[in-house]
């Protein structure tokens, strides 16, 4: 039977057994943050990166789709003096004989027979 | 008290753990700044407009809504307000949008910019004040372009005038002219009221109706004292049109012209569409049937003009016009005889091709159409300064791919449908005729001038 200093004296020893090991898990887990503190600025700054990012694409098809719209080809054509094919000025003309065909090659006879080798190791 | 001790033990351990968890629990709250039972609000992005070329013609970035083509088909999208559309399509389909949703059009762009650019030029020169011009697909009714002047905008729409985002080519309605004799012939033919080598004494002017209830029609083109029905469209002969529709009964034209669309609901989902009008067939006499064949006392839109013409170049099905992807369309219904059709085209070819070759013809190429000079009513009149020049045709004419109307309203000079909006159909049609590369269908042995 134990007495009662006994007892108490060890559930003071438990007590602060428990205490310590709970003040050294909240170390760990304060060390593992202090170690990865450069990892959340990071993700916010490549967050932030990758929106302007985003909006400079978006800015940038814009301005590809107004630069190559078709009012804007239209117009530099006629400003450059071009006229539209169906109203270009056409000729018609006899080809003449042009250039001999080249000779083909003779016709290679199509193998009719395979023969397969097995070389054995 | 042995066991008292192990559960007491037990008890503490539990408790450490769940202090321990409770740290870290709180720990992560501090890092990640999540409060508990909050979602994040999710922000739907507008959808797009687009044609089936892959062409967007308006877009959101960010909270604003951009046009990358600025002006192009800028009456037909309309614009937005701080959170919802505030006209045409962006209105229109604004609940479609909203949700996220694409809406994808029939327009062609490339169609849609020639034909803004010929507009465009050709008010200016003839100092119009607005015009329109409406570009059909003939098999499917689409509508490849819808062309306005003045152009609007939307990327910059506040502070210009609400006349400017007016789409013209849908809402206004004018008197279409002579352009109409084209499909009242066809209607005649296809009663066997007329042939294309009737002949008809055609003095250039007639008393029509009755002493007490009567008027007297004009023609403004000279053309000798006989014409045939072929002729009669080429020379625009208002007297000649008294003479084919002279037995045409007043209930059967009448039938004729609502197939046609004329005074008709226009039936394209979701869209403004003025409906245009005839007079109701209770005051229908000679006089309303005889002007009504030259097309006054009457009145359409752009739209309502290509998509009657469409009739004629379909074989004689009319077809509703389609504007967005995905969207019903009513089914076809046959107005006149493919063979009808077929003969009625090959009138309108001639009047072209030997009427106005320069106006409204391309060397190479079977164009066909019908010309319109419509006195505008002011004040209950018919004004001698103020004309609206209209051209409706459709081309390649023995095979139609394309129909076009065009309207011209208030030009200053040279403003005859042969001067002003022929010129518009031809040049149009050599800008979609360019797009296909299509050679030319006669060999041409000199350059065109």
């Amino acid at each position: 039977m134990q007495t009662e200093e006994q007892l108490q004296a060890l559930w003071r020893a438990r007590a602060l057994r428990y205490v310590l090991i709970y003040l050294l898990l909240a170390c760990v887990l304060v060390t593992l943050r202090y170690q990865g503190r450069e990892v959340y600025p990071n993700l916010r700054q490549l967050s932030a990166t990758r929106t302007e990012l985003q909006r400079e694409q978006e800015e940038l098809s814009l301005r590809v789709q107004t630069l190559t719209s078709e009012q804007r080809i239209r117009a530099w054509a006629l400003e450059n003096g071009m006229v539209p094919y169906a109203q270009a000025g056409k000729q018609t003309q006899v080809l003449g004989p042009g250039v001999a065909a080249a000779t083909p090659l003779p016709d290679q006879p199509t193998p009719t027979r395979l023969t397969v080798r097995t070389a054995w190791k | 008290m042995e066991m008292k001790i192990r559960v007491r033990s037990r008890v503490m351990q539990v408790v450490a753990l769940l202090a321990f968890c409770t740290l870290v629990w709180a720990y992560a709250q501090l890092e990640w700044g999540l409060p508990q039972g909050v979602r994040r609000a999710v922000v739907q992005v507008r959808g797009s407009i687009v044609t089936e070329d892959g062409s967007v013609l308006a877009r959101s970035v960010g909270d604003k809504r951009v046009y990358p083509n600025g002006p192009l088909a800028g009456q037909l999208l309309g614009m937005m307000g701080d959170t919802s559309g505030l006209e045409g399509l962006e209105a229109a389909y604004d609940s479609r949008l909203s949700a996220g949703q694409n809406l994808t059009l029939t327009i062609d762009p490339a169609i849609q910019a020639a034909a803004e650019g010929v507009l465009k030029a050709a008010v200016l020169e003839h100092q119009a004040e607005y015009g329109s011009v409406v570009a059909l697909d003939t098999k499917t009714g689409k509508v490849l372009a819808t062309a306005n002047y003045p152009a609007f905008d939307p990327n910059s729409w506040r502070g210009q005038d609400a006349s400017v985002r007016r789409n013209r080519a849908f809402l206004d309605r004018f008197e279409p002219g002579s352009t109409i004799k084209g499909l009242v012939v066809a209607a005649a033919i296809q009663e066997n009221l007329t042939t294309p080598d009737s002949v008809y004494d055609t003095p250039m002017s007639r008393r029509i109706g009755t002493r007490r209830i009567g008027a007297t029609i004009h023609d403004a083109v000279a053309h000798p004292g006989m014409l045939t029905t072929t002729q009669i469209l080429r020379y625009s002969s208002n007297v000649g049109m008294s003479h084919v529709v002279e037995h045409f009964p007043n209930a059967l034209l009448y039938r004729y012209l609502s197939q046609y669309g004329f005074g008709q609901d226009m039936p394209l989902p979701s869209v403004q569409a003025a409906t245009g009008s005839l007079q109701p067939l209770r005051n229908w006499d000679d006089v309303v049937r005889t002007t009504n064949a030259f097309g006054q006392g009457m009145s359409a839109t752009t739209l309502q003009l290509a998509v009657a013409y469409n009739t004629l170049a379909n074989g004689g099905l009319y077809v509703a016009p389609r504007l967005v992807i995905g969207e019903g369309q009513p089914q076809p219904h046959e107005v006149i005889s493919a063979e009808t059709a077929r003969t009625t085209r090959e009138l309108l070819h001639k009047v072209v091709s030997e009427g106005i070759p320069q106006a409204a013809g391309i060397k190479g190429y079977a164009l066909a159409g019908k010309t319109g000079t419509a006195q505008v009513v002011v004040g209950g009149r018919y004004s001698d300064t103020i004309y609206d020049s209209v051209f409706a045709g459709f081309f390649p004419s023995d095979r139609p791919r394309v129909t076009l109307a065009i309207m011209v309203h208030g030009a200053k000079e040279r403003y005859h449908g042969s001067m002003l909006a022929a010129p518009i159909y031809r040049d149009v049609a050599a800008a979609i005729l360019s797009k296909w590369a299509e050679p030319p269908e006669q060999p041409t042995t000199e350059p065109n001038p």
